[in-house]
């Protein structure tokens, strides 16, 4: 991460900016992203936490290019993608995008979907390439299976090459955990992690779950009624310390347990309800408490 | 830090919202956004692809020239002709065609029922083989089936003479002729309509289900009358209305049955008397009745659909026959025996006799006329098919219903109304083209293409959309995601398309022999004429080959709809 005192990192490095971004299916009541403003930073993961029918997927396939927006802007590294008068179709915004449901090219081989992206170079560039992202995945060797002759585990991280091989500054993901059982979900989410940072791709990812978000982002953006709510205003570099519970439903295990300093920092000790006072969420800290083999 | 706190990533001047530029003109923002909005409702939500839109507009809305023009010629015909109509032949028409049609289908219901359950749920011995034999009828076109049943039972037919050898005088039987023999026939060659719908039905039906009906209590009869019978309902009434649309166009068994329906009195009045008029006015009452029965099919299937499990499920333990195993296995061989084994054994019995007498090199002609005709046919409905069907399956909106029941409207019109749609078409705007073998080939694909659209549209839907999206965000456009991703995946439903188009035109009878350029015979067209004057060996061969070139697009049919479930499914 950049350091705190770097000074404000100029707007066209960014990977994404989005302002005042809306979007009404028709038919709907009310808009499913309302007006949202959102920016991921160089090298940053990004997590839209909330629960389902908070817009988060909206708003990946909005900044995917896969639905329309009724107004507001996308800027993706410097390049409106999106705005008054531009529009730039999906296949020309250069992004990654994994899937829920892994979307693998089903009638095609382990090595021709993660080369589907690689149309634009010579046969041996591609090939090369291949073996490069299939290494960061750790699939060398899998190149001439077919998708269903794989696992959850090894499906998920094909699609993660696939999303890669181009080379993408920004990848999305999008609830790329929610078919993988418990103990792969675990294992994945660190490896995801590890292969962007390696990769040096930015990430937005979605989820509903909040341990997932805590586990592989940087920072959290939590998304409720098509609205960004909480995301910290002011110096994204430091971050006041304190912990929140988002709510992303009753049942999931409020974190402030995992530190009961941190907890006690918090405002609301009861803590069903989204406490007022500072949004922050600072997941590098919580690490501390949930995984005390963590890095840090 | 103020206003950069609020802001940390300005965008200047430039920024929309703090500047306010899309709120300049805010009434002529609002009024895009709300035509755009209303523009994709009417698709789905979804924006459709412009070029993919604009081919199938155009390809719905040519499919419905026939039937509008149609409709235009009838209401045209004059105020007299309408009146003599509804008074003079209108009634008997009516009647006899209706009941037909019930006639048919309670008839083909008696086999295709009981045939379904008893492959699809019990231990009848060789229920593997039957489940395929059972729907291997519809390799005849049920004219070729009345030539046979009329060679056998009819005056002075095979069965009369053995008779007579026997007895030692003349015989005389019942008359085959009239609506008996033609129910019976159309029934025995249309009943795999409902066995197929009904056999999938209970072979989709998840068992579970039942197990949850008997936890509650329930046993034996009432599981079936209140759990399986609900669930099946759907696809029987689907598959029961499909045997009712066939028996409202056949033409040729009702003509060589002597039994006057809709389609032979078009028929008389197109070739015998030339009033085309009047034909118009009598087709237009005939499709408004095809079209009720299309609508209500429409409806079943739709319905059927939704019935069929997604997610565990687990197969019906068969049900055991017993000592029930011998009636069971003698209705089957009945059916067998009626709708396959006598028909073949005939055809192999006159295409021996003819090549006593030499055969004729011209039959590979009308091969090649059938295969060529019907293949052209098929291979431009299942292209034209495509943007249809993939709207429907991509874009679900009130639009692309629009267009879809557009693309629809030449399967409510029977071969003999096709024909004369046709005829008026093409004399009317490409009188050039008339009598070219490209008014044939377009008459089967406006009768047919609602087949390819049926099987595309249901290949698509499987494809999950995020596939395509996949395809996009690796930098390919929409229609190279169609090319190297949506087409490969969708080959089995356009092999199934292409092959119901194809099967259907090669048996297709009165719209070949009505707009086939001359000299242009077919195999039917060849099993027709000698048959029709009671020439029945010179039928062998044509219908020998017809129905062996069918028997590969009806396996590929089968397959489709009864291919079993595996474990994975489960999963």
């Amino acid at each position: 991460m950049s350091q705190p005192n770097a000074g404000p990192i100029p707007a066209d490095r960014y990977p994404l900016v989005i302002r005042g971004l809306t979007k009404t299916y028709p038919g709907a009541s009310r808009p499913a992203v309302q007006a949202i403003d959102l920016e991921v930073q160089p090298g940053e993961i990004l997590t839209l936490l909330g629960p389902s029918g908070c817009g988060k997927t909206t708003t990946l396939r909005l900044i995917a290019g896969l639905e329309e927006p009724d107004q507001g802007e996308i800027r993706i590294f410097g390049r409106t993608v999106y705005g008054p008068g531009v529009r730039v179709p999906a296949e020309r915004r250069g992004l990654g995008m994994v899937f829920q449901e892994h979307a693998l090219f089903p009638h095609l081989s382990v090595a021709e979907n993660v080369a589907f992206g690689l149309h634009r170079l010579s046969r041996a560039e591609r090939k090369q390439r291949v073996q490069e992202v299939l290494r960061l995945v750790g699939l060398a060797g899998l190149e001439n299976r077919m998708p269903h002759h794989l696992s959850g585990g090894q499906q998920q991280r094909v699609a993660l090459a696939r999303a890669l091989a181009p080379r993408p500054h920004l990848v999305l993901m999008d609830e790329p955990f929610s078919n993988l059982d418990a103990a792969l979900r675990v294992q994945m989410r660190e490896e995801v992690r590890r292969i962007l940072k390696e990769h040096g791709s930015a990430g937005i990812l979605v989820t509903h779950d909040q341990t997932d978000a805590l586990a592989i982002s940087d920072r959290i953006a939590v998304m409720n009624g098509g609205q960004v709510e909480r995301y910290p205003p002011g110096d994204l570099h430091r971050p006041p310390h304190g912990l929140c519970r988002p709510v992303c439903g009753e049942d999931q295990p409020p974190l402030r347990r995992a530190e009961p300093d941190r907890a006690a920092a918090g405002r609301d000790p009861a803590g069903s309800h989204p406490l007022p006072g500072n949004p922050w969420l600072y997941p590098r800290e919580c690490l501390c408490g949930l995984r005390p083999a963590g890095q840090l | 830090m103020g206003a950069a706190v609020q802001r940390p990533i300005g965008f200047g001047s430039g920024d929309p919202t703090a500047s306010g530029a899309g709120a300049a003109r805010p009434h002529g923002r609002v009024a895009r956004v709300l035509t755009r909005n209303i523009w994709i409702r009417l698709w789905g939500g979804r924006a459709p692809y412009p070029s993919l839109l604009v081919v199938a507009g155009g390809t719905a809305l040519l499919m419905a020239v026939p039937l509008l023009y149609l409709i235009v010629r009838a209401l045209g015909a004059g105020h007299k002709v309408w009146a003599d109509l509804w008074y003079a032949r209108l009634p008997g028409l009516l009647g006899n065609t209706l009941k037909l049609a019930l006639a048919t289908t309670a008839l083909a219901a008696c086999m295709g029922l009981p045939l379904a359950w008893l492959v699809m749920r019990t231990d009848l011995p060789g229920r593997r083989v039957v489940r395929w034999l059972g729907a291997l009828p519809l390799v005849y076109p049920a004219f070729v089936g009345s030539v046979v049943y009329i060679d056998i039972f009819g005056p002075r037919g095979l069965l009369e003479q053995g008779l007579q050898r026997i007895v030692g005088e003349p015989v005389r039987l019942p008359s085959i002729y009239g609506l008996p023999g033609s129910a019976l026939v159309i029934a025995l060659f249309t009943y795999p309509y409902l066995y197929l719908l009904t056999a999938a039905a209970l072979g989709n039906l998840n068992y579970t289900l039942e197990e949850a009906a008997r936890t509650a209590g329930l046993r034996g009869m009432a599981i079936f009358r209140r759990v399986t019978l609900p669930l099946i309902r759907p696809a029987v009434s689907a598959g029961a209305l499909m045997v009712a649309f066939h028996a409202l166009a056949e033409f040729g068994t009702v003509a060589l049955m002597r039994y006057d329906t809709f389609t032979s009195a078009i028929f008389l009045q197109l070739l015998g008397r030339f009033d085309p008029g009047r034909a118009a006015a009598l087709s237009t009452i005939l499709v408004a009745l095809t079209c009720l029965i299309l609508v209500g099919e429409q409806q079943f299937a739709r319905r059927a659909r939704y019935y069929q499990t997604v997610g565990t499920w687990r197969p019906a333990p068969p049900v055991r026959l017993g000592p029930w195993r011998w009636p069971a296995l003698i209705f089957v061989g009945l059916v067998l025996l009626l709708s396959l084994g006598l028909p073949t054994g005939m055809i192999l019995y006159w295409t021996a006799q003819a090549l006593q007498q030499g055969l004729d090199l011209r039959l590979l002609e009308y091969i090649w006329n059938s295969v060529s005709s019907a293949a052209l046919a098929a291979t431009l409905a299942t292209a034209l098919a495509f943007p249809i069907a993939y709207l429907a399956a991509r874009n679900a909106g009130p639009g692309s219903r629009f267009l879809h029941l557009l693309a629809y409207s030449g399967y409510a019109l029977p071969g003999v109304v096709v024909a004369l749609a046709m005829t008026f078409v093409f004399l009317r705007w490409l009188p050039g083209l008339y009598g070219t073998l490209w008014v044939m080939v377009a008459a089967y694909v406006v009768r047919f293409m609602p087949e390819a659209i049926g099987s595309e549209q249901s290949a698509l839907v499987q494809i999950a959309p995020s596939v395509e999206d996949a395809s996009r965000l690796l930098g390919h456009s929409f229609m190279a995601t169609i090319r190297r991703v949506t087409l490969p995946l969708a080959v089995p439903g356009l092999v199934a398309g292409w092959s119901m188009v194809f099967l259907n035109a090669l048996k297709e009878l009165p719209a070949t022999l009505l707009l086939r350029p001359v000299g242009h015979d077919t195999l039917a067209v060849r099993v027709w004429i000698p048959a029709s004057d009671g020439f029945y060996t010179r039928s062998g061969p044509p219908a020998l080959f017809l129905i062996l070139l069918a028997v590969p697009p009806v396996m590929i049919l089968v397959g489709r709809m009864l291919r079993e479930r595996r474990k994975e499914d489960a999963a």
